[in-house]
């Protein structure tokens, strides 16, 4: 059991290592500029004097001059170096010029020519990724006079560019002196950084709403399992019968509703005076982010019955399916010898279902509850959105909507840890319920 | 094609709830496929003073009158805004007609805005579906039936593998980057001439074999997927695209669908490959193509459809969370999800919130019933 133990875990770790190379691919890629959000929050204005010299020292701060990973993959043509001025715009170009192997002399030039029309370049062009793309830019742009484009035309000209068409990969090697060990070694240590959002640190965000979701995962698990247990053994050992025929089809009904129509539903009709009063049966939705004055359990203790609806909308297609699974183990079950022997010998079926059919089918169904943890961590996630829920799926939304990357990439790492645990435990339980099964 | 029309009539004439399914699925092919057709705000077919002519296929705006037409069923077009006309109730009378399922927010009839939306998620589920079906076929098959002993290379030939594959990939990625042009593509085809040649080259040496271990990296990749948090993950790189469009949507979501198809054809291949008549027809001397093409594929197909239906009814449910949620769908588009989700702000209109999630709910539910009467077809005892 404990080799098996330790060997999931050792599968574990690279897994851990691959999510946590795409969140930082993702944040590398990702089209916001991190830096303009933490100088938003403190509050310094882009167009100040102040702006360019304050982004250049968070800039070296956050290491953003290393290279991203342990080694690098170019087109032979791209130079290693970079390089770093004080202005934004500067940088961007003289890097962009470097990379398609501009001399020095003239990217100099250039960055001259391009300091006279700054803002139009700052606001038009910067997003360009090559001086082929800015040349194609500055012809489509139509607010500008014929003498200013001939100018920059000038500027930027491709003859310059010693780039050669042929080109073939060329590895380098960085050592660890490099932007993605510097991350991963504070995420080891649990130093998951601020969010760009509100400057407050990760951790204690994530905490706050990792309480809410297991409050929320954990009853709606606990009443699905209250409610399609019986059902799903009442309905196996009474297959066929006019009950079971009725709550299968009913079943297979709920089961296909899609939760987010549900809860749009449940909102609109039961949440607000608009269908008149008889029918405002719920709270309002919402329950806002954790103030620091108040305890979870004040607050979960003050808001219960706004967990009512969602819980109720989370449950129903999952009971739909949990019963239908436990009814089909049953009739597996009731379908074996043993239990024709068990019902010769004289025993009802109610000593049958106690002693025989219950402890059977009870393995698979915790297996499959322990399994379906992770997507109810999953599809909690549109529930916590509309119902206002300060979830980790909320969180995860809020952040990805305000692309506050700091707030999303632990989310992800968090939940990938959560998801190989519950994985883990339904393994586990397995074994111990059901001796025949050999880990390994 | 024939058989699949004989199993699709027997599993029709089965039941009533075979019978709904199968309807609704139709129904929603046609309306899909018919899209422009059905609902818009211009005439089908016209005769004006210079003739006949098809105004849908006109872009151009026209005032000319007709004096004889045939119109569209809506004749609203999803994308028309008129925002004097904003959340009429169902059945209001509109400038150009019947609002049948009343208007949004923006003016927009809901049932034109429904029909373009079933063409979306029909154009979602297929591509996506489509493309993770070849992937996950193809990879299945490799990973099943070859296992890890099947393709044997000696020494030299892994060698030339190792270096040449790596240096392709980087040529490969470059055309993704840079577009189709002959200083890639050269290259490119240069490299894979070379793999084929040190390949038949080195075919010649006495040297030891070694199995490829296919189906053992292929396995690692289904765990590695299993403990990732898929749809996280989807959410954090639509997120990032800087102009999402629904084909860039359901290529993600193929990547995502592909590990289920290619488990389930993996897991085929494998009991196949022991079955007798596969075994005397390697003993027959044919080729692995022929007897991939018409032993075995043949033989995975069937099983595979009920996942297919299955994965219909979830690829729509995901789009249209996603669509819900407005992350990385086109902003001017309209959609189920999209109609859905204007409901939450303007809570009085309550058709808004009814017709698009019924028709999600709909379609999900058709192809579930789908998926399980295939499978009961299959294996009538289960």
């Amino acid at each position: 059991m404990i080799s098996y133990i330790i060997k999931r875990i050792s599968l574990f770790i690279p897994t851990l290592l691959l999510v946590s190379c795409i969140a930082f691919g993702i944040s590398k890629i990702a089209p916001t500029d991190p830096i303009n959000a933490m100088l938003a929050l403190q509050g310094v204005e882009p167009a100040s004097e102040s702006f360019d010299k304050e982004y250049n020292n968070i800039y070296i701060d956050l290491k953003f001059d290393l290279p991203a990973f342990y080694f690098t993959i170019k087109p032979s043509y791209k130079r290693n170096s970079r390089v770093l001025t004080s202005s934004k715009a500067e940088r961007r170009y003289a890097n962009m010029m470097l990379d398609q192997m501009y001399p020095q002399q003239y990217i100099n030039e250039t960055i001259k020519k391009i300091n006279k029309n700054n803002t139009l370049i700052t606001q038009n062009l910067y997003n360009s990724s090559s001086v082929e793309q800015i040349i194609l830019k500055l012809k489509h742009i139509e607010t500008l006079t014929s003498t200013n484009k001939k100018e920059l035309l000038n500027v930027f000209s491709t003859k310059a560019s010693k780039k050669s068409l042929w080109h073939y990969p060329t590895f380098k090697w960085n050592g660890v002196n490099n932007q993605y060990h510097l991350w991963l070694g504070k995420i080891i240590t649990g130093n998951f950084g601020v969010s760009y959002l509100d400057g407050k640190p990760v951790t204690k965000k994530i905490a706050s709403a990792l309480k809410w979701s297991f409050t929320f995962v954990l009853v709606s698990i606990i009443f699905v399992f209250i409610i399609s247990f019986p059902l799903g053994i009442y309905n196996g050992i009474n297959s066929n019968g006019k009950f079971d025929n009725w709550t299968s089809s009913l079943f297979f009904f709920l089961y296909s509703i899609p939760k987010f129509w549900l809860a749009t539903l449940m909102i609109i009709f039961f949440t607000t005076v608009e269908y008149g009063n008889w029918t405002n049966i719920f709270p309002s939705v919402g329950i806002w982010y954790q103030s620091v004055d108040q305890g979870f359990l004040e607050m979960l203790s003050s808001s219960w019955p706004k967990l009512i609806l969602p819980v109720f909308v989370m449950i129903i297609p999952d009971i739909a399916y949990l019963s239908r699974m436990i009814r089909s183990s049953v009739k597996q079950e009731i379908s074996k010898e043993y239990i024709k022997t068990a019902k010769a010998k004289g025993l009802s079926t109610w000593q049958i279902a106690k002693k025989h059919i219950i402890p059977n089918a009870s393995a698979p169904t915790i297996t499959l509850l322990a399994g379906s943890l992770p997507s109810a961590i999953s599809s909690s996630l549109i529930i916590e959105v509309i119902f206002n829920i300060p979830g980790i799926g909320r969180l995860m939304y809020d952040s990805i909507i305000n692309a506050d990357w700091a707030t999303v990439f632990p989310v992800i790492l968090i939940i990938s840890v959560l998801t190989v645990i519950a994985f883990l435990i339904a393994d586990i339980m397995i074994a111990v319920l059901n001796p025949k099964v050999k880990l390994g | 094609m024939k058989k699949t029309i004989t199993v699709f009539s027997k599993i029709f004439k089965r039941n009533i709830a075979n019978k709904i399914a199968i309807t609704i699925i139709s129904f929603w092919l046609v309306i899909s496929i018919l899209e422009p057709f059905i609902a818009n705000n211009r005439p089908i077919i016209a005769k004006s003073k210079d003739g006949w002519s098809i105004p849908i296929f006109d872009h151009k705006i026209t005032n000319k009158e007709y004096t004889f037409q045939i119109n569209p069923i809506v004749k609203y077009k999803y994308s028309d805004i008129d925002v004097s006309q904003s959340l009429l109730p169902p059945l209001s009378n509109g400038k150009n007609g019947n609002h049948i399922l009343g208007t949004d927010k923006l003016g927009r009839d809901v049932l034109s805005g429904m029909i373009h939306g079933s063409g979306l998620s029909a154009f979602i589920s297929f591509l996506s579906i489509g493309i993770a079906l070849l992937i996950g076929f193809f990879i299945g098959l490799i990973s099943g039936y070859f296992g890890n002993k099947g393709i044997k290379k000696n020494i030299f030939q892994i060698i030339s593998l190792l270096v040449t594959i790596p240096l392709g990939l980087y040529y490969l990625i470059n055309i993704f980057y840079q577009g189709l042009r002959l200083h890639n593509l050269l290259p490119l085809v240069v490299i894979v001439g070379i793999v084929i040649l040190l390949d038949k080259v080195f075919k010649k040496s006495k040297n030891r074999v070694y199995g490829l271990p296919l189906d053992m990296t292929i396995q690692r990749l289904f765990e590695l997927k299993e403990s990732f948090p898929a749809l996280f993950i989807i959410l954090a790189i639509i997120s990032i695209i800087a102009q999402p469009s629904y084909l860039t949507l359901s290529i993600i979501i193929s990547f995502l669908l592909w590990f289920t198809f290619a488990r389930h054809v993996r897991s085929e291949a494998i009991i196949i490959r022991e079955e007798e008549y596969v075994k005397s027809a390697i003993s027959s001397g044919i080729s692995t193509y022929k007897l991939l093409k018409n032993h075995i594929a043949p033989n995975i197909l069937p099983p595979l459809l009920v996942i297919v239906a299955f994965s219909f009814s979830s690829v729509i449910l995901l789009e249209s969370s996603l669509s819900f949620l407005g992350i990385g769908v086109p902003l001017e588009e309209v959609s189920w999800g999209k109609l859905l989700s204007e409901s939450r702000r303007h809570p009085k209109s309550w058709w808004l919130a009814l017709f698009p999630g019924m028709a999600i709910f709909l379609i999900v539910y058709a192809f579930n019933i789908l998926g399980d009467a295939l499978s009961s077809y299959q294996k009538p005892n289960n």
